[in-house]
């Protein structure tokens, strides 16, 4: 995992590196919860770590939190070591999944706890609480009780808890979990517009993919204790490296290959036909990937470079709105289909059941899987 | 850029007003000492050193510190104790068992009834707990003498002819009385083990055409009695302990094991020995206790 | 229901009032005594009045007894709720060895009979060379009331979040500052009802006390003495006040843990 796509920077970022975790792990015991990872955070991103449960996110956010101590590895700050920094010295602040806000203390004692803590002097407390409670649009329940908002509300407060004391990195371990689906699309977007406007790094742990895609600089995903793959959303979605990765997201085809050809110039065969490999081969045998929106449908015969084409035989058809989505099968007789996905409107009407389909597709579009199968 | 290589991860770079790793050592050993060691001291070595006791003995009013038997060989040898010590473990089983019976009926009674009533009535039956224990002593022992208001009261019924001398100073006065002053703590296990059952069962019994009758003897009372018995036996730990009821109502007729221990500590000043019969005691204790648990881990099971 | 049941629960009623009666007759025997002189000839029902109450000062040894007994109640309260918190605090915050063991020793003067627990106490600290005394008496308490604090305390920390704790070291509190902003405020109730009830416990703790008790008498031990002779009825007084004060404190804190179990 020490390869150089993991870093920001070859990622099209430009933002400058702030945190470096460096073969930090975590096991207990015989259990290991989190295989050895090395990740660079840079200073404003929006990174989020996507996994299922049991697949390690939290247990990152934890440990860059200082809430649970890596069995291996340094967490550095700025090039400054602080794995063994006590959590309440570190520069940042959490958001918790269940938002922990103190029940004894009103919205506005919430806010300020932190600077408190600091021995701030009370009216510098008093005006950046004020100011904070305004970004959050809570201005008017600063003198409530937890206990007397709505989830939502509940939520902004842990917000601005958070960002008051200037955190170097905001952790968000789930934050909309508990809300429903209509504020949680309105929370992701308000997350997004307020990470921009205070310009802090934000490391946002979720489960859903959609979530994940629509608010990330970049992606880490996760799977079993283990990276699957990290890079910007289009990467992530278009360029998967693993198999997890291509059917965690959406629909995706995934088709065996085998590699034929050798050495300089090897070359991968597949159900699709044969392909030119950029870099060398995974394995004899791995699997290759392409969305079902990448093909498109219409005779062969454009011929620019790298344009592929094939007749398949159309085995369904559902009507899903904008799109239609066409079930295709590669050849007669063989044992492959593909998903394609096309704007109901480009459907020509030559398209019918059992009918040859002539399908087409670039050779960009399609994605080498480094692991074939699950881990 | 930021240097990221490993180098500087040796050590660690020191954080000011953080106190140094030493200082943080030695606050948490104190910290975990004083968690680990004040129980251990205030509760563990008092009882060590009280088995430790039982195994010495006094010679001329002189405790000597030699290892023997002798204490225990002593109980086993005299059939006095061992006749307090039979005797004593059946007055505290009949106190049990009558609380068992009492403390079902209260607990039964209240545990049907529903709001405000149940829950005053629950507060009545706990709250004899809070009452002064020797003025209920004192208060059964005016009742039950001689000039006593029982003796009033047969008397003025015509149920006797003369004040009775039968209702004080023996075994019978101080299992009343025990009785009187343990049975609370009976009612509220008892009600607690009846407050488990689910009300699904109930339903279910009655839907199944139970009526009350039979779900009482078919779902109730099979499902509470394992935690009404517990109750029970700690009424019984609570009886054979107990050295002042027997002392104030019991006479020279109610004598019982908890005060022949309380005597060693007392006028016959024999401290080691006192030690070895509360060891006793102790070991039926442990008994009784390891039987509640079985009896409460069974009753889970099921 | 049939007949029978209706008529097993009336009997069952009238069982039931009977132990009621058996259960608080005594102790209205002895406030119905207070109001009134004792003769030789037996109680002179013309003379109800609170003539002994206000009499209560005559007997300065009784007075000294209940003084010792809230003052020993109340230290033992305080200790014992020191003990606790931190015992329990520290169970809380992280995951202890041996926990279980710790718990297993402070419940053990709760189960054992009092004269055991009075025993052990009585040789230690006779082995340690500590006179019998308030403080002897005193610590005896602290053991015998440590296991109620700390189970209730332990009741309220395990309902409160990991992550209230976890949010105030995050937002730069130190372990103190959290215990004294988050923790301690929300055991507030928790506290209350146990040092009530652990006070109600100490106030009539006699089986303990007695292996324990020096010169100085606690009024449970007082009353003993006096019942050799027979309570005047200036004792009765007093001993009705008291009943009425423990009775209150013990509704007060069963109320209160009725209003902590609703909360929770």
């Amino acid at each position: 995992m020490n390869d150089a796509s993991n870093t920001g920077a070859d990622a099209g970022m430009s933002f400058r590196n702030l945190i470096h975790l460096a073969g930090v792990g975590k096991s207990y015991g015989a259990v290991n919860v989190l295989k050895p990872i090395d990740l660079v955070i840079g200073d404003g991103e929006f990174l989020t770590i996507l996994g299922p449960s049991g697949s390690g996110k939290t247990t990152i956010l934890r440990m860059l939190g200082g809430f649970t101590p890596p069995s291996v590895g340094r967490i550095l700050l700025d090039g400054v070591d602080i794995t063994d920094m006590p959590i309440f010295e570190r520069p940042f602040n959490t958001v918790f999944q269940d938002y922990a806000l103190f029940p004894h203390m009103s919205v506005a004692r919430n806010v300020g706890y932190g600077l408190k803590m600091r021995g701030r002097p009370r009216r510098e407390i008093d005006r950046k609480v004020a100011d904070v409670l305004a970004i959050v649009d809570l201005a008017d329940k600063a003198q409530r009780y937890p206990a007397e908002l709505s989830g939502g509300q509940r939520q902004r407060v842990a917000l601005a808890r958070a960002i008051v004391c200037e955190p170097r990195v905001v952790l968000l371990d789930e934050p909309l979990g508990a809300l429903d689906a209509e504020l949680r699309r309105s929370m992701q977007d308000f997350l997004k517009a307020l990470q921009r406007r205070i310009r802090t790094t934000f490391v946002f742990i979720t489960h859903d993919q959609e979530e994940a895609i629509s608010m990330s600089d970049r992606i880490v995903v996760m799977d079993h204790g283990k990276v699957e793959q990290i890079g910007t959303p289009k990467d992530i979605y278009y360029r998967p490296q693993s198999e997890f990765v291509a059917k965690f997201f959406g629909e995706n085809n995934v088709l065996p290959a085998r590699l034929t050809g050798s050495g300089a110039s090897p070359v991968a065969e597949s159900p699709l036909g044969s392909h030119a490999l950029l870099g060398p081969a995974p394995a004899d045998a791995f699997s290759i990937a392409i969305r079902p929106e990448s093909f498109s449908v219409g005779d062969a015969g454009t011929g620019t470079a790298g344009q592929r084409s094939m007749v398949g035989r159309l085995e369904s058809l559902t009507f899903l709105g904008a799109t239609t989505q066409l079930v295709v099968r590669l050849g007669e007789g063989s044992p492959h289909t593909v998903k394609v996905r096309l704007p109901t409107p480009d459907l020509g009407n030559g398209i019918g059941i059992g009918k040859p389909v002539p399908l087409r597709w670039s050779d960009a579009d399609v994605s080498i899987l480094v692991a074939r199968g699950a881990p | 850029m930021t240097d990221l290589s490993l180098a500087t991860s040796g050590a660690g770079p020191m954080i000011t007003g953080t106190p140094s790793p030493r200082r943080r050592q030695a606050r948490r050993i104190v910290l975990r000492l004083a968690v680990y060691g004040l129980p251990a001291l205030l509760i563990l070595v008092p009882l060590a050193t009280f088995l430790v006791y039982s195994f010495w003995i006094t010679v001329d009013g002189q405790v000597v510190q030699t290892f023997t038997l002798a204490n225990y060989i002593d109980f086993l040898a005299k059939p006095v104790y061992r006749g307090v010590f039979v005797g004593t473990l059946w007055l505290a089983s009949i106190v049990a068992v009558t609380s068992l019976i009492f403390g079902y009926i209260i607990a039964y009674l209240v545990w049907r009834l529903e709001g405000r009533l149940r829950y005053l009535l629950l507060l009545l039956s706990v709250i004899p707990l809070a009452m002064n224990y020797i003025v209920k002593i004192y208060a059964m022992r005016s009742i039950l003498g001689y000039n006593g208001f029982l003796n009033w009261l047969l008397v003025t019924v015509g149920l006797l002819e003369a004040p009775s001398k039968q209702f004080i100073f023996n075994q019978t006065a101080v299992m009343i009385t025990m009785a009187v002053i343990y049975l609370p703590y009976a009612i509220l296990p008892i009600f607690l083990s009846l407050e488990r059952i689910s009300p699904s069962l109930m339903a279910a019994s009655a839907d199944l055409g139970g009526r009350p009758g039979q779900t009482f003897r078919n779902v109730v009372l099979p499902l509470s009695l394992p935690g009404s018995i517990v109750g029970a036996l700690f009424v019984m730990v609570l009886a054979l302990g107990d050295y002042l009821t027997p002392q104030m109502v019991g006479g020279n007729q109610g004598f019982t094991f908890g005060r022949a221990i309380w005597s060693q500590f007392g006028m016959a000043f024999n401290w080691p020995f006192g030690a070895a019969l509360a060891v006793v005691l102790l070991l039926s204790v442990v008994l009784i206790i390891l039987a509640a648990a079985v009896i409460s881990r069974h009753a889970r099971v099921k | 229901m049939t007949a029978t049941e209706r008529l097993t629960i009336s009997l069952l009623w009238v069982i039931g009032a009977t132990v009621f009666v058996v259960l608080y007759g005594p102790a209205l025997m002895v406030v119905l005594l207070s109001f009134f002189d004792i003769t030789r000839e037996g109680i002179d029902w013309g003379s109800f009045g609170f003539q002994w109450y206000g009499r209560l000062g005559d007997n300065p040894q009784m007075l000294a007894a209940l003084g010792n007994t809230l003052l020993v109640g109340a230290c033992a309260v305080v200790l014992a709720t020191a003990l606790a918190l931190g015992l329990a605090y520290y169970m809380k915050t992280g995951a202890r060895r041996g926990r279980a063991f710790v718990e297993f020793v402070i419940f053990l003067p709760f189960v054992l009979p009092a004269i055991i627990t009075g025993i052990s106490l009585l040789i230690a600290f006779r082995e340690l060379g500590l006179e019998r005394s308030l403080i002897t008496v005193t610590i005896g308490h602290v053991v015998l009331i440590l296991a109620i604090i700390y189970r209730m305390v332990t009741i309220r920390l395990d309902s409160l979040e990991n992550s209230q704790i976890e949010a105030s070291l995050d937002l730069g509190a130190n372990g103190r500052q959290t215990f004294f902003h988050v923790v301690l405020p929300q055991l507030r109730s928790a506290l209350v009802t146990s040092g009530l009830l652990a006070f109600t416990l100490s106030f009539d703790e006699t089986l303990v006390t007695f292996f324990l008790v020096g010169g100085d008498a606690t009024l449970p031990i007082r009353l003993w003495a006096m019942m050799r002779v027979g309570f005047t009825p200036e004792v009765n007084a007093l001993v009705s006040i008291v009943l009425v004060v423990t009775i209150t404190l013990a509704v007060l804190g069963a109320m209160s843990l009725k209003e902590a179990m609703a909360r929770k």
